[in-house]
């Protein structure tokens, strides 16, 4: 392997070099990445809201019957900074400080420092109560990790509007190289989840035979909305059809991205059974997060498309309403005028709409 | 292009010109092979450093990939080879599971119920705490996560007491009016020639935890009532088979029942939060049938 080649490099020469050249000459999937901390920021922030007022039951003083099965999942050191033992005005403060944190993220304000802050205070809360644990706990963890080491705020962020130029210089390059192994573990991560998780269903004989659905939507611990649960419970056909499916769907996930129209398929196949999982369940939060984690198999020119055509969108609105505002409130003064002069600055930005 | 006589050779930044790029493996580590190289296509020129790390950075993914692959599926013999190491590299940071809805889906539900008892060891009506927090999840987009605590608390703790050899786990039936967890204990050790096993210990906690949150809930929810005991007692609720003639409908049994045990309250805590957020949510959840029909709505 060290013998130097100079004619047209062999096929492994190439393989490698299209790897070394993906790992370090640019930061990839950063629409992604930025999609996937604003979800995960904003999904965060709203379980935080529902919570609040349950949040002296869940991991406060009023949890201590707990105390005998309190482990921490095991987690201790840094991530000891809730707990039962502390006072409810301890907890709320806490619990101010990690929404805040939350929404800093979403934000994409000093996404460097926040990231790894909001890993510490979401993972020291969740942990703290022994019981109504789920994996959409384990997921935000997981992917507020691989965050740590990406450069997620390099878009739709607060930390974007700040720099000016792109990162450059040696610790430019360790950040790129570092942030593109962070996609990879994302990426990974979530191939994982959805290989174990097909291939762990295709050996269940109720899943096999197409009835797998039926049970946990039969269940009052997973029928918010009993109407939606019976009308599906009670059609074979969406029965078999989304028992089946769900193997399908989730264990030929990983395979479909190799190909770019299976990669669809693939990507609005799993987005669209975690909203099913959401509503249908009553998962919203496992379902957002594991969401979250499907963007990342989104084209970089698809979030830029969308991105244009909402601005454009936003454009023309504004437009039409100042058009239709200006003749009448062209004499009562400079509210119409400010309105209109705004997306003056806006029409390079939407002229490269496709 | 020149080249040193190095081991690892080395590659001058080709002008474009000269033709494709030299392309060479400087392979500091194995995984995967490394180049330094020079593209005329892109023309990007890579330092022997940022490949290196590259490659570094890689090989460490791949290898935390290989770690949670093998984490999430079921034993094998190299799974079982490598338990050891596996469990104290993914936990507590990396441990996942994805096993709830698979091989075979959730089929049952396991619900808190718990009573007092009074002195002249009269009993209050069973009291519903799981089936109370379900009733917050119905007609909600996005439920708190009080609304399957004591419903998954439910499901642990009847797993618990289902691993007890069963001359130990006949005794979480009998009442003890005083020093509870001792007696228990000593009670159950005793099946086993003195010893508290590890099962036993798991059990142990759970029916304290369990009496302990039934102390709560009975204060919260019948302030009036003088009770000396609580009991408590798990359901648990299968559903019927797709292709039964009941279909659609839960059978109910109850997997275990404890004894009377005296009033516990752990120290530290806070009896007017958990009183206040029962009331609550029980009057929040007032308008909402807690039944189990909805279908014909």
């Amino acid at each position: 392997m060290s013998v130097e080649t100079t004619a047209a490099p062999r096929p492994l020469h190439r393989t490698a070099r299209r790897v070394a050249l993906w790992m370090t000459v640019e930061r990839r999937a950063t629409h992604g990445l930025a999609a996937l901390r604003i979800v995960l920021g904003a999904g965060l922030a709203t379980f935080l809201g529902v919570n609040f007022t349950a949040r002296d039951y869940l991991w406060g003083p009023a949890s201590r019957w707990a105390a005998p099965l309190d482990d921490h999942h095991g987690f201790g050191g840094v991530f000891d900074l809730f707990s039962a033992q502390h006072s409810l005005g301890h907890l709320t403060a806490w619990y101010v400080v990690t929404f805040v944190a939350a929404v800093a993220l979403t934000l994409g304000w000093r996404t460097r420092v926040v990231t790894p802050v909001v890993l510490v205070l979401s993972t020291s809360l969740l942990t703290s109560q022994p019981f109504g644990w789920d994996q959409g706990d384990n997921v935000l963890r997981l992917l507020l990790l691989y965050l740590c080491c990406a450069d997620s705020g390099a878009r739709w962020s607060l930390d974007a509007r700040r720099r000016t130029t792109a990162p450059r210089g040696a610790l430019g390059e360790l950040a790129t190289v570092l942030h593109n192994a962070a996609v990879v573990a994302v990426a990974a991560q979530i191939c994982v989840i959805y290989l174990t998780s097909g291939f762990a269903k295709a050996q269940g004989s109720l899943w096999q035979h197409g009835t797998g659905v039926y049970y946990p939507l039969t269940l009052d611990l997973y029928r918010p909305w009993p109407a939606l649960s019976d009308a599906i419970t009670s059609n074979a056909l969406l029965v078999t059809v989304v028992s089946t499916g769900a193997i399908y769907v989730q264990a030929l996930f990983p395979v479909a991205l190799l190909h770019p129209v299976a990669r669809r398929v693939g990507v609005v196949s799993v987005l669209g059974m975690h909203a099913g999982i959401a509503v249908v369940m009553g998962l919203p939060f496992f379902s957002l997060f594991m969401m979250a984690g499907d963007l990342v198999f989104v084209r970089e020119r698809t979030f830029e498309s969308v991105q244009a055509w909402v601005v454009a969108r936003a454009e023309s609105f504004r437009a039409a309403r100042a058009g239709r505002a200006s003749p009448s409130c062209a004499p009562s003064g400079p509210g119409g005028r400010g309105t209109a002069s705004r997306p003056g600055g806006r029409s390079r930005a939407a002229g490269t709409a496709p | 292009m020149s080249t040193t006589p190095a081991p690892v050779p080395e590659t001058a930044p080709a002008p474009p010109e000269t033709g494709p790029g030299t392309d060479i493996s400087p392979a500091p580590t194995d995984d995967p092979p490394a180049s330094r190289v020079v593209d005329p296509s892109e023309t990007p020129v890579l330092s022997r450093w940022q490949v290196a790390i590259a490659a570094v950075l890689l090989g460490v993914v791949a290898a935390h990939v290989a770690a949670t692959f093998l984490w999430v599926q079921p034993a094998t013999p190299v799974r079982n080879a490598l338990a050891g190491p596996l469990t104290s590299y993914m936990t507590p940071m990396f441990q996942q599971n994805w096993s709830l809805f698979a091989p075979n889906p959730v089929q049952d539900q396991y619900l808190l119920e718990v009573r007092g008892v009074r002195a002249d060891l009269s009993t209050t009506p069973w009291l519903t705490p799981s089936a109370d927090e379900l009733a917050g999840l119905r007609r909600s987009v996005l439920p708190g996560r009080d609304v399957r605590l004591t419903a998954e608390l439910s499901r642990s703790a009847s797993q618990a007491v289902g691993a007890l050899p069963d001359a130990a786990r006949g005794y979480v039936g009998w009442s003890y009016h005083h020093d509870a967890p001792t007696r228990l204990r000593d009670a159950m050790a005793a099946t086993d020639g003195g010893t508290v096993t590890p099962a036993m210990r798991t059990a142990l906690d759970y029916d304290e935890v369990l009496t302990a949150y039934a102390t709560q809930y009975v204060l919260a929810r019948a302030p009036q009532e003088v009770v000396a005991y609580v009991q408590y007692r798990i359901v648990r609720q299968t559903a019927t088979g797709y292709y039964g003639e009941d279909r659609g409908t839960t059978t109910r049994e109850v997997t275990v029942a404890s004894g009377r045990r005296p009033l516990t309250t752990v120290a530290g805590q806070d009896a007017a939060g958990f009183a206040a957020h029962v009331r609550g949510r029980t009057a929040q959840d007032a308008g909402k049938a807690p039944g189990t029909t909805g279908g014909t709505r």
